[in-house]
């Protein structure tokens, strides 16, 4: 069991996957090291799917593409209006990356959504953007103004509001990677071979998708909160 | 395990260069081409429907230009059956008035003709009963005597 509780640990130390060897070394941690191999991959399928576009389609892969595209303009649209299409490539962006993050476990490579500092990056992230929303669409006098309504008693819970959402945010996603991590791990010491298939199909696919679809809507509707 | 570092930083910055990758070679094309999708039915659609109401005045002006020959040839037979009726007329009246007039001339040829027989007849009487006062008088009566006979005779003749 202690060997367990090690191994655990072990996977979910993160570590230092290189050395840049300037400025005395700068650490690059095995997050940011797999984050990398995922912006790459997305950079490449980008220009890849993006090559010949043509205004009547004639390839599935365009149809595809498009689809996509607009599936995701019209999923944020509909949770933030018409006045929201600016935010809509980050969003969509954010959706892509955690859904990348979440999947890449599949291929034996430590998710860098397990990574605090990944999660709650892109949660303060998403606070800033939220405040950001609300102060381009109200005025900073507005958006001072929003935190007394509806009434000025409820004022220091808009406050701690700031701090509660990206909390939620880091941690739900955090804790979601981090249990389906956990669960996988004591199945595959139950039995290493069949028993992970259906188990994985939940958790690394299933619970994967559902976290990066929960971050970004939630997103959304607080933005949409706060642009009100 | 649950520490958070400077190492958030990269978290941020490789976000924000994966925001710009994907926005300039996955949202922007796809989105461009979206927009000039829209931007051609959009064209097709406002030219189909110039074309549509383009067709439908012309169908109007056809539909008028038919409407404005069939009152056309409507008011040329009328026009064509009130001149044969007016022709007809003048033709009755022409006939009923030569044949008035041949009625007319005849009956008028019939009198001269009753007239110059009449006249015929009367000289041949005189001239039939002056041979016979002749004979029953013999070659002795005078012209002045043969004369008074005659007149008498003519007398007679028109009293009869």
């Amino acid at each position: 069991m202690g060997n367990l509780a090690e191994e655990l640990m072990a996977e979910l130390t993160c570590e230092t996957a290189f050395t840049i060897p300037v400025f005395g070394g700068i650490p690059i941690p095995e997050s940011v090291a797999v984050t990398w191999a995922i912006m790459a991959f997305l950079l490449i399928a980008s220009v890849l799917l993006t090559r010949n576009l043509k205004i009547v389609p004639t390839g599935k892969r365009q149809i595809a593409l498009e689809y996509c595209v607009t599936f995701l303009n019209d999923f944020f649209t509909g949770i933030l209006g018409e006045h929201g299409k600016r935010y809509i490539p980050y969003l969509s962006t954010v959706l892509i990356y955690i859904a990348c993050a979440n999947l890449i476990g599949l291929l034996g490579v430590k998710p860098p959504t397990k990574d605090l500092n990944v999660t709650a990056g892109l949660a303060i992230m998403s606070i800033v953007l939220i405040e950001y929303c609300g102060i381009y669409s109200k005025g900073v006098k507005g958006f001072i103004k929003s935190f007394a309504q509806p009434m000025p008693i409820i004022t220091p819970i808009n406050i701690m509001e700031i701090f509660i959402k990206p909390l939620s945010l880091c941690m739900r996603l955090f804790g979601n990677v981090l249990g389906a991590f956990v669960v996988m791990e004591l199945i595959k010491i139950i039995m290493p071979a069949f028993l992970p298939i259906p188990f994985s199909m939940y958790f690394d696919i299933f619970d994967g998708l559902i976290q990066a679809y929960v971050f970004v809507f939630l997103t959304s509707l607080f933005m949409k909160e706060s642009m009100e | 395990m649950l520490t958070l570092s400077l190492d958030i930083i990269w978290t941020f910055v490789n976000l924000i260069v994966l925001f710009l990758i994907l926005k300039k070679f996955l949202f922007a094309p796809v989105q461009k081409v979206i927009n000039e999708r829209e931007a051609l039915i959009n064209g097709q659609m406002a030219e189909a429907k110039a074309k549509e109401e383009e067709a439908n005045e012309k169908l109007l002006a056809a539909k008028r230009t038919v409407d404005e020959a069939a009152e056309e040839a409507k008011r040329k037979a009328q026009y064509i059956l009130d001149m044969a009726a007016e022709k007809e007329k003048q033709y009755i009246k022409a006939a009923k008035d030569e044949s008035a007039k041949i009625l007319e001339e005849s009956r008028i040829k019939a009198q001269q003709d009753k007239e110059k027989l009449l006249a015929d007849t009367r000289e041949e009487m005189i001239s039939i009963a002056l041979m016979a006062a002749k004979k029953a008088v013999g070659s002795s009566i005078d012209s002045k005597k043969e004369q008074a006979l005659f007149d008498d005779l003519v007398k007679k003749v028109g009293e009869a």
